[in-house]
């Protein structure tokens, strides 16, 4: 069939540019801030109803309100990643809304603590980090899998570049984002032949968290930025958010089980 | 002084390779939810010594239900948490507790991972996060234990070290993996002549934070 064209094997043209996710609907998690809000900006900005999944209505809110305030569609939904319930509602509700689910976005992370090897990790602070990143990942798939199969859909999940080469000082949180890498490539293989691909992005971005980081060492940010080869950090919104926009949209129905490092060149490895 | 071992999980292959690693090897199968910060100091000899500094761990603590293929859509929070969360915090605090002892000894640690984490593998999406996890978190612990004179790595086994025979075969296909290209797979001596090697400072001294692939040539990628 490799020679037959795409409007023969009833498949729609990739479309790019513009409003490419026109009449999809997606859910990010963690999307009160940071990244996660840079990416529900730019689904909405291509098209894309969103839902706004964040713990914290003071942070959810405004981001759902930033994105109506530019014409588009959002709307918050108070979720805990952690909770199943919580996720089943979340979906439940932007299939209420919306008519259905094209697009799962997993952003949300726990707070990984102060910096420094596995056996100074506060212990109280390693199951959050599991919940929150691997059970999470597991609850979102799950909850979303009917619907993404009925369109098809996507799935992403925001991993890191600790994710994959480790990390000296963030080891718990460099060991949850692997596993996420290990979720991708396996539901990629299961969920393939319903059509429904699976990916990871592994950004470096300035977020609120970051900025703190940069607040407590000042020159983190100039350390950060030296070993990037395109010389600065990356902006939730306008780096980032595309990304997720590309993997989602038909310009990659033939991309899945993959991991896109968007961090400005600073990981080479893969 | 002999070589002091801990080898941390029930079953294959840790069973396989407690038989083969030389030294005064201890072999202890925990369930993980038994597993605390204090889980290595409190580990004590079949003579009633208690453990004082180890030259070599080798986890591979993989229970049950991380062994058994299972649609994403049929397992339960539960089942997740047996699968993948669990173990994989019982990783976390066994590396906790044993850093410790590794460092008086500059000793390694050795993390068995199952092939299908870094290839990926339908129906065996926990195992796949639990062992992508276990993978990375030795990375993590070569980078911030180097300075205490402590190696950690990966081994990275064929599926059929871990699964079923039954399960192996539904797992490489899963996986699409090719045929071994030695035309077999390594036998559990030749896995723990490796990690032997790996824990030899005259051999791989400067050696810390591998990935090593030891598949018979089923793989080859990253």
């Amino acid at each position: 069939m490799t020679g037959d064209s795409m409007a023969e094997r009833g498949e729609a043209e990739p479309r790019t540019g513009g409003r490419v996710l026109e009449g999809q609907v997606a859910i990010i998690t963690g999307a009160g801030q940071g990244i996660g809000a840079g990416i529900a900006s730019a689904l909405a900005a291509a098209g894309a109803a969103v839902v706004i999944a964040a713990r914290r209505a003071a942070n959810g809110e405004p981001a759902a309100e930033s994105i109506r305030a530019a014409g588009h569609e959002a709307v918050f939904v108070r979720c805990d990643v952690t909770e199943a319930v919580d996720v089943e509602a979340t979906v439940d509700e932007a299939v209420k809304r919306f008519g259905g689910l094209d697009i799962m976005v997993h952003n949300a992370v726990a707070h990984a603590g102060r910096p420094g090897g596995v056996q100074f990790t506060r212990s109280d602070m390693i199951r959050p980090q599991i919940a929150t990143a691997t059970t999470a990942s597991f609850l979102c798939a799950q909850a979303s899998l009917a619907h993404l199969r009925r369109r098809p859909g996507t799935l992403i999940l925001l991993t890191s570049p600790a994710g994959v080469e480790g990390s000296a000082n963030l080891p718990i949180y460099a060991t949850v984002k692997a596993t996420q890498r290990g979720i991708v490539k396996s539901l990629a293989r299961e969920w393939g032949p319903d059509g429904v691909r699976v990916n990871a992005i592994a950004p470096v971005s300035l977020t609120p968290a970051m900025e703190a980081a940069v607040a407590a060492n000042p020159d983190l940010e100039t350390r950060l930025v030296a070993r990037t080869p395109l010389g600065r950090l990356g902006d939730a919104a306008a780096d980032i958010g595309p990304v997720a926009v590309f993997l989602a949209s038909s310009s990659a129905r033939y991309v899945t089980g993959q991991t896109i490092v968007a961090d400005g060149g600073g990981f080479l490895g893969l | 002084m002999s070589r002091d071992v801990l080898v941390v999980g029930g079953g294959n292959p840790a069973a396989a390779l407690a038989t083969e690693l030389s030294g005064d090897v201890l072999v202890k199968a925990p369930e993980p939810a038994e597993v605390d910060d204090g889980f290595v100091d409190g580990l004590v000899r079949d003579d009633g010594t208690p453990v004082d500094g180890l030259d070599l761990v080798v986890h591979a603590l993989y229970p049950d239900r991380s062994r058994i293929p299972t649609p994403i859509g049929e397992m339960t929070t539960d089942d997740w948490a047996a699968a993948c969360d669990d173990p994989l915090e019982a990783a976390i605090r066994v590396a906790r507790g044993a850093h410790r002892h590794l460092a008086a000894r500059r000793g390694t640690m050795v993390v068995c991972v199952p092939l299908v984490g870094a290839a990926g593998a339908a129906n065996l999406v926990a195992l796949s996060a639990l062992a992508e996890g276990l993978r990375v978190l030795a990375r993590s612990l070569a980078r911030s234990w180097g300075s205490d004179g402590i190696r950690a790595h990966a081994v990275t086994l064929h599926p059929s070290m871990f699964l079923s025979p039954e399960h192996t075969a539904a797992a490489v296909d899963a996986t699409a993996l090719h045929d071994a290209a030695l035309g077999r797979l390594p036998s559990a001596a030749e896995v723990a002549a490796v990690i032997e090697a790996l824990a030899d400072s005259r051999t791989a001294g400067g050696l810390t934070g591998a990935s090593l692939v030891m598949d018979g040539g089923t793989w080859m990628a990253g």
